[in-house]
C-alpha cells in the first residue's frame, strides 16, 4: 500500500502536469462538445456520424477552420443513458470549457442534455436526436434542431399513411420518448387527415427486446392493413426477420424507421416491398456534394457506405462552421441571428432555419425498400422527399405546446 | 387468438429455457453465479454469424452444423475459464466469484466490439427454414419450431443423464450436499468442471440459434442475463425444472399480457419473481 502511494502521488501530479501543458495550448479556434450515444442502444447508429464528422472536421480546418483557428471536437460517449450523458455535458461546459455541444442520438438523452445546455448559455446543436419537446416544448435561445423532429416527421408519416388509404393500423412504437411521440403525433395527424382511418391496437415493445413474435401475432390478429412501427436498429431488424415466417408483408403492409445501418446489416433479410423512412438517405441524395461526400467517406473507410447518421452529422458540422463564420464570434445571441439569416448548403440540400423555434427544415424520405443492382444491399426507391416547410408546425401550435408545457 | 398467443408464449418459454438451462445448472452444482453466461450466449452468436459461410452455406444441415460447432468452441471457451480462473474462488468468499464472472462480461464485450464492431449483425436463415407450418390462423415458423425441438431434445437429454447415469447421480447429490459427495471421495473439481463446460455449451447453441433468429450486437449479452436470471429466480435457484416452467410461465405471460396490458407484461414478470421470492423466504423461516 504504502509503495503505492509512493509512486502513486508523483505520477497523479506528472499526467495533472502534462494534462494541464496540454490542454489550453490553443488560443484562436473553436471547441466543440460531442456527447452522445457512442456506446450502449445508440452505439450501431452513430460510428458513422464520428467518421463523417472528423471528415467535415478536416476539410474545414484545412481550408483555414474557422475564427482564426482550427476547429477541436472533443468527444464524450453519454452510453444512451441521461443521467451520463448529463454529466459528460456538464464537464464538457465547466472543464473543457467548449464554445458549443452537439450529438445527441438517445431523445432521452438530449431531453437531459438541453437544460444544461440552457442553464450555462451554451448552444447545443442537436444533429441526430428526434425529440420536437426539446426545441418546441422547452425550447430556449441555445437549442438548435438540424433534423426532421417527432411532429415533423409523425406529419409526414401520417400524410404517407393517408394518401396510401390505409384503415385499420395496428402501431408499434418503443416504449420510450421518441416511439411514444412519434405514435401519438402520427394517430392525431392521421385523424385530422384521415378521419376513417383508426388504430385498432397499440403495441409497446421495450428497447432492446429482440423476440418480437409475441408482438408479430398480437398485431396480426387484427388482419389491419397497416403496421406502423416506430422502432429502429435492432428492433426494426428484428421484426423485420421474425415477420417473414408469419406471412407479415403478404397479410398487411409495414412502415418502419429504416436508416441505412438497417439495410446493411439485413442486406437480403429485407425483403421489398416494406415501407420506410429515412432522415438522411445517401443513395436518395441528389446534391452533387452528397455524392463527393460519399465518394470520400468509402475511400476513407474501406468502401463503407455512411448511414444516415454520418449524413447529419456532416451536415451539422457545416452549419456550426458557417453560422460561426458570419457571426464572426462563438456569441451565442450572434450566432443565433447568423443561423436565421443563412441559407446553409448542406448534403440535403438548401436549407434554413426558423427562430420561433430554432428548428431547421429539414427534409424527410419516405420510400419501399428494393433490392437494386446499385448496392450490395436493398435501398428506398421511389423515395418522396417531403420538405420541412410542409411538415413544420405552425407558430399557434408551438406557443400552445410551450404554453402547456409551463402548466 | 388467445390460443395463437399462449403457444407463441410457450415457443418463447422453450427458448427462454435453453438460456437459462446452463446457468440454474452450474448454480446448483458450483454455487457460482455466473454473469458470464449471457456473454457466452453471446459468443456463440457471434461465432456462428462468423463461421456459418463456411460451412455449406445456406443448407440445414451446414447451419446446424455450424451452430453445434460453435456450442463446442464456447464449451472450451467456459472450460479453460472455469480451469484458469474460476477453479480458484470456489473457496473465496461470493463477492470474488461475483467479480471474477463480472470481469468475463467486460472482457468478452470488449473482444466483441474489437472483432465484430458496434453494427448489428445477423445471419440470413437457410431458405428450408424460413417458412412456418401454417393451420388456418396459426402460423408456427419452422425455425422456431427446430429451436422448439432442441429446448425439448435439451430437456430429455439432462434428465436421462441426471437421472439414469452416475454423472448424473454424482451431479444430484452435488447439488443437494456438496460436502457430503465430496467425504464419499468423488472428486469435485471434476464436477463442478464439467458442469460449467455444459453449461457454456447450452448458452453456446442458444445464442447460435438466436443469431438467425433475431438481430445480434455486442449488448445482447446484457439482455440475456437479465432475462436468464428472472427465469432461473423464479424457478428456484439450482432447480432444472423449475426453470422450465418459469421459462413456459414467463413466455405465456408476456405474450398474453400484449392483449389486455401492453405496457406492463414485463412488470407482471417482476411481479412474479417478487412473489415467488417472498414467498419462499416465508416459507425457509416458517412464518
Amino acid at each position: 500500500m504504502k509503495t503505492s502511494i509512493r509512486f502513486g502521488v508523483p505520477l497523479a501530479a506528472a499526467l495533472l502536469a502534462i494534462g494541464s501543458a496540454l490542454g489550453p495550448a490553443y488560443a484562436a479556434g473553436v471547441k466543440i462538445g460531442y456527447v452522445g450515444g457512442i456506446s450502449g442502444a445508440c452505439g450501431g447508429l452513430t460510428h458513422s456520424a464520428r467518421k463523417a464528422m472528423e471528415i467535415a472536421q478536416d476539410e474545414i480546418n484545412s481550408a483555414g477552420g474557422v475564427l482564426g483557428g482550427p476547429i477541436e471536437i472533443v468527444w464524450r460517449d453519454s452510453k444512451t443513458k441521461p443521467d451520463e450523458g448529463s454529466k459528460q455535458a456538464r464537464d464538457l461546459i465547466l472543464s473543457e470549457k467548449v464554445d458549443l455541444l452537439t450529438g445527441v442520438c438517445s431523445s432521452s438523452v438530449f431531453m437531459a442534455i438541453n437544460p444544461i445546455a440552457k442553464q450555462y448559455g451554451v448552444p447545443l446543436f442537436s444533429a441526430i436526436s428526434g425529440t420536437h419537446k426539446a426545441t418546441i416544448d422547452f425550447g430556449h435561445p441555445f437549442v438548435v434542431q438540424t433534423q426532421p423532429h417527432t411532429l415533423m416527421e409523425g406529419k409526414a408519416l401520417a400524410e404517407y399513411a393517408a394518401r396510401k388509404g390505409w384503415k385499420n393500423i395496428v402501431t408499434m412504437g418503443l416504449d420510450y420518448e421518441w416511439g411514444r411521440t412519434t405514435v401519438k403525433v402520427f394517430t392525431e395527424e392521421l385523424a385530422k387527415l384521415n378521419p376513417d382511418a383508426k388504430i385498432t391496437r397499440q403495441l409497446w415493445p421495450r428497447i432492446g427486446e429482440t423476440n418480437l413474435t409475441s408482438y408479430i401475432t398480437a398485431a396480426l390478429a387484427d388482419e389491419p392493413d397497416l403496421i406502423m412501427a416506430v422502432m429502429f436498429g435492432s428492433g426494426t431488424n428484428s421484426l423485420i426477420k421474425q415477420g417473414k415466417a408469419y406471412g407479415l408483408l403478404q397479410r398487411t403492409e409495414l412502415l418502419t424507421f429504416l436508416s441505412t445501418e438497417s439495410y446493411m446489416s439485413l442486406g437480403r433479410d429485407i425483403p421489398d416491398g416494406v415501407h420506410g423512412w429515412a432522415r438522411g438517405p445517401f443513395y436518395a441524395l441528389t446534391a452533387d456534394a452528397a455524392r463527393e461526400f460519399v465518394a470520400k467517406y468509402q475511400a476513407a473507410h474501406d468502401g463503407e457506405y455512411p448511414n444516415d447518421w454520418g449524413i447529419l452529422g456532416y451536415d451539422v458540422m457545416y452549419i456550426i462552421a458557417g453560422a460561426l463564420e458570419k457571426a464572426g464570434s462563438t456569441d451565442p445571441a450572434a450566432l443565433r441571428e447568423a443561423l436565421g439569416a443563412m441559407a446553409f448548403d448542406t448534403l440535403r440540400g438548401e436549407l434554413r432555419m426558423r427562430t420561433i423555434d430554432n428548428t431547421f427544415n429539414a427534409p424527410s424520405f419516405i420510400g419501399v425498400t428494393r433490392m437494386t443492382d446499385d448496392y450490395p444491399f436493398p435501398v428506398m426507391t421511389d423515395v418522396n422527399v417531403i420538405p420541412g416547410d410542409l411538415t413544420l408546425p405552425d407558430e399557434t401550435t408551438v406557443q400552445a405546446l410551450r404554453e402547456a408545457a409551463k402548466g | 387468438m388467445i390460443i395463437v398467443q399462449v403457444l407463441q408464449g410457450l415457443m418463447e418459454g422453450v427458448f427462454l429455457f435453453l438460456i437459462a438451462s446452463g446457468l440454474t445448472l452450474i448454480f446448483g452444482v458450483s454455487r457460482i453465479v455466473n454473469f458470464a453466461h449471457g456473454s457466452f450466449y453471446m459468443l456463440g452468436a457471434f461465432l456462428t454469424y462468423q463461421i456459418h459461410p463456411w460451412i455449406a452455406a445456406g443448407t440445414p444441415g451446414g447451419f446446424f452444423t455450424s451452430i453445434l460447432l460453435c456450442g463446442v468452441l464456447v464449451a472450451l471457451i467456459g472450460l479453460a475459464f472455469e480451469l484458469v480462473f474460476l477453479r480458484r474462488v470456489y473457496h473465496a468468499e461470493e463477492l470474488m466469484q461475483l467479480v471474477l464472472t463480472l470481469a468475463a462480461v467486460l472482457i468478452v464485450r470488449d473482444l466483441t466490439k474489437f472483432f465484430w464492431g458496434l453494427d448489428d449483425v445477423t445471419v440470413v436463415l437457410p431458405d428450408a427454414l424460413s417458412g412456418a407450418v401454417i393451420m388456418g390462423d396459426l402460423f408456427l415458423p419452422t425455425y422456431q419450431l427446430a429451436m422448439v425441438t432442441v429446448g425439448v431434445l435439451v430437456l430429455v437429454s439432462l434428465w436421462a443423464v441426471l437421472k439414469f447415469t452416475r454423472a448424473g447421480i454424482v451431479l444430484r447429490a452435488a447439488t443437494d450436499d456438496r460436502g457430503m459427495v465430496a467425504l464419499l471421495g468423488i472428486n469435485q473439481a471434476h464436477v463442478f468442471t464439467a458442469v460449467f463446460t455444459v453449461g457454456s455449451f447450452l448458452a453456446g447453441i442458444a445464442g447460435g440459434f438466436a443469431a438467425a433468429f433475431e438481430s445480434v450486437n455486442y449488448l445482447l449479452d446484457a439482455r440475456v442475463i437479465v432475462l436468464a436470471f428472472i427465469v432461473v429466480v423464479i424457478g428456484g435457484l439450482g432447480n432444472l425444472y423449475g426453470a422450465l416452467f418459469a421459462a413456459l410461465g414467463v413466455g405465456v405471460v408476456k405474450s398474453l399480457g400484449l392483449l389486455w396490458a401492453p405496457r406492463l407484461s414485463m412488470v407482471v414478470i417482476f411481479l412474479l419473481m417478487a412473489v415467488v421470492l417472498l414467498f419462499r423466504s416465508l416459507r425457509r423461516t416458517g412464518e
